[in-house]
């Protein structure tokens, strides 16, 4: 014989005990957490989400004259009375970019000295002693070989 | 005549009840399961990683760049459309600028879940790598009261930046 069972349905006891009205409060808070709670990650089926990571930047900046030498270089060349002439000076060990050629005008130093010829023409011109980022230290005119030179020194 | 009812009374239980004691019997109902998947993505390193610029030498001619890769825990199958950063892609540190930008993202496939305990499968790793560039030629910025060239160059600038990743 194939045994059968029965199973009454018993009652179940009361979740919350106490009256009905704190039991339908309590159920309306618990349904609106569960709703919170499920929306707070929730995004429509097809609209993009979004994840982040937060990460550092760092960089320590050191003054060029933290190196022991330095180069100073211009391309202006022999320039028209009363222009403007522009030296760049870097305490990068590296060589620089573009180096002089012969016979052109560019002209380096190391120890942030700068040095090129001038025509007497520009000699007789009102020294500007601005030199940009940096400060001119000392500014004078060499003579070699009957030739005007300028000689700028750039600290900081 | 008694002896064969008898008889017949015997086979007819038996056939009723055939089965042994010892044997179950089945029976089976269909059911569903159902769960609705949303996909995420989660940052594995943040805040951890470092993109170094390392010594920045005020006026040198040449760039800076430097690297960090940012990791992700994703769905798998999960894809990466974009990349955004805080603000936009630039900042400034120690008054010199740069620019950040993200490489196409590597994903290392995870392991596929398995219908055995334990069998969970693992995420989708993805690497997205961020670069970023410090042009050349830059004169900085000391930090106040760092007036001096000892002073300011004393110790390295920090700033956090956050990479948010849209699939």
């Amino acid at each position: 014989m194939v045994p059968v069972r029965y199973w009454a349905r018993r009652r179940q006891p009361d979740a919350v005990p106490g009256d009905p009205a704190r039991r339908a409060r309590l159920a309306a808070t618990t349904a609106a957490l569960v709703a919170a709670t499920a929306l707070a990650g929730w995004a429509p089926p097809g609209q993009a989400v979004q994840a982040s990571s937060t990460f550092a930047v760092t960089v320590r900046l050191v003054s060029p004259n933290q190196g022991e030498t330095g180069t100073c270089r211009t391309d202006s060349g022999q320039s028209a009375f009363g222009a403007s002439l522009t030296v760049l000076c870097s305490s990068e060990t590296t060589a620089p970019t573009a180096p002089a050629s012969p016979g052109s005008n560019r002209t380096t130093s190391d120890g942030y000295r700068f040095l090129t010829y001038i025509t007497k023409d520009e000699l007789s011109a009102t020294v500007d002693s601005y030199a940009g980022v940096g400060t001119t230290t000392a500014f004078r005119v060499l003579h070699a070989r009957g030739r005007p030179y300028v000689e700028m020194t750039v600290g900081w | 005549m008694k002896r064969v009812i008898a008889s017949t009374l015997v086979a007819a239980l038996m056939g009723v009840s055939s089965i042994p004691a010892a044997y179950a019997l089945t029976a089976t109902s269909d059911f569903t399961v159902s769960v609705q998947l949303a996909g995420r993505c989660t940052a594995t390193n943040s805040g951890t990683q470092t993109l170094n610029f390392g010594t920045y030498t005020a006026f040198q001619n040449t760039d800076k760049t430097g690297s960090v890769g940012l990791t992700f825990n994703c769905t798998r199958g999960l894809l990466p459309t974009s990349f955004s950063f805080d603000t936009n892609s630039y900042g400034v540190l120690a008054g010199l600028n740069y620019s950040l930008a993200t490489a196409a993202a590597v994903t290392t496939a995870g392991g596929a879940a398995s219908a055995a305990a334990g069998g969970t499968g693992s995420a989708d790793l993805v690497t997205v790598t961020v670069s970023g560039t410090m042009p050349q030629g830059q004169a900085g910025a000391c930090g106040a009261g760092a007036a001096t060239a000892a002073a300011c160059d004393a110790a390295a600038t920090t700033a956090t930046r956050t990479l948010t990743v849209t699939y």
